[in-house]
């Protein structure tokens, strides 16, 4: 039988859930802070944990990174915080989902199902990344435009990586230099502008298509994904 | 206790006062200045002899002689006239004795020319001029009126001193008053357009006067107004998360009984979209909350077209439900650079609403074009064929909970769409009006900066 670790302080609602996941065929303890979640997590080692964010003591994103620090346990948080998803999506990293309360209970045992099944399967790594005929090899630090090697330097392709890990994003000049070179936007505020000319003339030259790296007045870069 | 005498009232009343006190030493030194350069060339022409020069020109060439020598402009020296009275007090030249000189000159000079036939000779005063026929003259020497601005370029000169002191004053006002006033108001302005952390310059603070003390009156109210907003929307956030969680333990209670012992399918349906709906409720105060304090975060360049196709596609079962057609006229190539997932709760409320009032076998059209008038300006317009909003209310449309009849709440939405529409459109630079459609409905326009 799957056993679930709930982890809530909210009594009422964490012993109401246990039983309705109890009636889905779950096997759930419950414990209301993240110190007894990391304890029960060594003594039980639960299939999955469902975690609330807002718990007393360490809260759910610290009990959710000292987790992942130790087990491989797949986690749903569930958030009461409101609305903002990007923030949360961004804190959710580690998690491999989230569930806004209130929810329906029918909805997080989906989700359960959901996880336990995805996490059974092996996640394919992905090893490159692109658009149209480009490809760039993240481990190799290689980029190829239809199988022939582009020659960028290492900053240039560190910053085709953040724009084609964002594509879409509309990335502030400060934004791309801090992701990119590593340091902020500072007196040499035109660097990030000549490195971004080279390497679209760079791409260009190589006949790189599918994408364009657009500046946009006022707000900064973006790769542009054309639609088929 | 009287008011302690203020700087800036003391500043005000020493420029003015400098500015009057300039101008009239001003007027006093030219009037002295003339005055005593025309007193001086009197002095001087009594000391000469031109009583005895009048004399001789009248023995010389008769009464015409000496009318032209008296009248002449440059005869006599500056600041000097002279008469030549005959015993009735008649002029040579014809002009008229100033007034002031009349009755002296009646009394102590004409008697001695008159020579009447009486024992007394008052003192005479004026030489007295004998023309070749016997007939006696009195010759009079005064000071020419004291004119100050008898010279066109004295005037001139004055005139311009005087406006240029005025100047001087006017701008050293301007500038203690219109630079701190001007100061203070680009801050008040940014305050009240919700650059709610806006503060007056130091500079303007460290006065120690009436200006200081307002900057910093201004500065404890943009605090305290910075507070109340900030308590307000933890208020908000405590109590969305305090009235959420015992909305989950409804949920839960409710999925937990419904397992045990089914409820009857019409109640159970009612209640869970009732939950649903306080839950949407309480995730639009907290949208509209975070609206109004926080910037976008997310941006990205989003093609107006695609984005717009996907979300009637969404909205399309809906519509459909209640035969209402949608239709998308998009130009092609518009770009906007917004945070996706709040642009998209904008047009999806406006949307939404606009298809719960279109009556059924209506259509609600959705265009998209660039302004004609500006090409950086992206127009979209929602209209619908609905009853519309009456004029008077068109602006309130987009107020919170603006209910417009009591009928229109149809138990659907929160009441904080179209303000959460708003609040999304301007936190990108937009605008929304609402407008009465032809022949019937609202049309809902949506401006947005174009991306370029």
């Amino acid at each position: 039988m799957t056993s679930l670790l709930l982890v809530d302080d909210d009594r009422a609602l964490a012993s109401m859930l246990g039983e309705y996941l109890a009636l889905q065929g779950f096997e759930v303890s419950s414990v209301s802070s993240g110190e007894d979640a990391l304890a029960s997590c060594q003594s039980q080692s639960p299939d999955l944990i469902v975690l609330d964010v807002g718990l007393p003591g360490i809260d759910g994103f610290e009990t959710l990174s000292r987790l992942r620090a130790e087990y491989a346990v797949p986690v749903i948080m569930l958030t009461a915080r409101g609305e903002d998803s990007d923030r949360i999506a961004g804190l959710m990293a580690g998690a491999d989902d989230y569930l806004p309360k209130p929810f329906n209970p029918l909805e997080l045992a989906a989700r359960i199902r959901a996880v336990l099944k995805r996490s059974t399967t092996v996640p394919a790594v992905t090893a490159t990344i692109g658009f149209g005929n480009l490809e760039l090899h993240i481990k190799r630090r290689e980029v190829q435009v239809e199988g022939r090697l582009v020659a960028l330097t290492a900053t240039e392709l560190r910053i085709l990586e953040v724009l084609l890990n964002r594509k879409g994003e509309v990335l502030s000049r400060a934004e791309l230099t801090e992701a990119a070179v590593g340091r902020p936007l500072e007196a040499y505020d035109r660097s990030v502008d000549t490195l971004v000319s080279k390497l679209r003339r760079k791409l260009g030259e190589a006949g790189a298509r599918g994408a364009e790296i657009r500046s946009l007045r006022g707000h900064g870069y973006v790769l542009d994904i054309a639609r088929p | 206790m009287t008011p302690r005498p203020s700087p800036l009232y003391l500043r005000m009343a020493l420029y003015i006062g400098a500015a009057i006190a300039g101008f009239v030493l001003l007027g006093l030194a030219s009037l002295v200045l003339v005055a005593s350069k025309q007193l001086e060339s009197y002095l001087e022409a009594r000391e000469g002899n031109l009583g005895r020069d009048a004399a001789q020109v009248l023995a010389s060439g008769g009464r015409p002689a000496l009318r032209q020598w008296m009248t002449t402009p440059g005869t006599l020296p500056d600041g000097v006239t002279v008469y030549v009275l005959d015993g009735e007090g008649r002029d040579l030249g014809g002009r008229d004795l100033p007034p002031q000189y009349v009755r002296f000159v009646d009394r102590f000079v004409l008697g001695a020319v008159r020579d009447e036939d009486d024992n007394f000779r008052p003192i005479r005063l004026a030489p007295l001029l004998v023309a070749p026929d016997g007939q006696r003259y009195a010759f009079l020497l005064l000071p020419e009126r004291i004119a100050p601005w008898g010279s066109p370029a004295a005037l001139a000169a004055l005139t311009i001193a005087a406006l240029i002191v005025i100047a001087v004053v006017a701008a050293l006002i301007a500038r203690a008053f219109g630079r701190p006033i001007g100061d203070l108001q680009s801050v008040v302005r940014a305050l009240s357009n919700g650059q709610i952390s806006s503060r007056a310059p130091a500079e303007l603070t460290a006065r120690r006067d009436e200006l200081g003390e307002l900057a910093r009156d201004f500065d404890a109210m943009a605090m305290q107004i910075e507070n109340l907003l900030a308590s307000r929307q933890q208020l908000m956030r405590d109590m969305s998360h305090e009235l959420r969680s015992p909305l989950a333990r409804l949920q839960a209670a409710i999925a937990l009984a419904e397992r045990k012992h089914p409820l009857p399918p019409a109640e159970h349906g009612r209640i869970v979209a009732e939950l649903d709906r306080m839950n949407q409720a309480i995730g639009d105060v907290l949208r509209l909350t975070r609206l109004e304090s926080e910037p976008i975060r997310s941006k990205h360049l989003l093609k107006l077209d695609v984005f717009l196709s996907d979300l009637v596609t969404d909205e399309r079962d809906e519509a459909t439900t209640r035969e209402v057609g949608l239709v998308l006229e998009s130009a092609t190539s518009l770009e906007v650079v917004a945070d996706p997932q709040l642009l998209r709760s904008g047009f999806e409320n406006v949307l939404r609403n606009a298809i719960r009032y279109a009556p059924a076998r209506s259509v609600v059209d959705v265009n998209t074009h660039r302004d004609p008038g500006n090409e950086k300006t992206i127009v979209v317009t929602i209209e619908d064929r609905g009853p519309g909003v009456p004029p008077e209310m068109l602006e309130r449309i987009f107020e919170p909970y603006t209910r417009l009849s009591a009928d229109a709440d149809d138990g659907q939405g929160s009441g904080l769409g179209l303000a959460i529409a708003r609040r999304v459109f301007e936190a990108h630079g937009g605008r929304i009006t609402a407008e009465v459609a032809e022949p019937c409905g609202l049309r809902v326009r949506i401006l947005l900066p174009a991306a370029c």
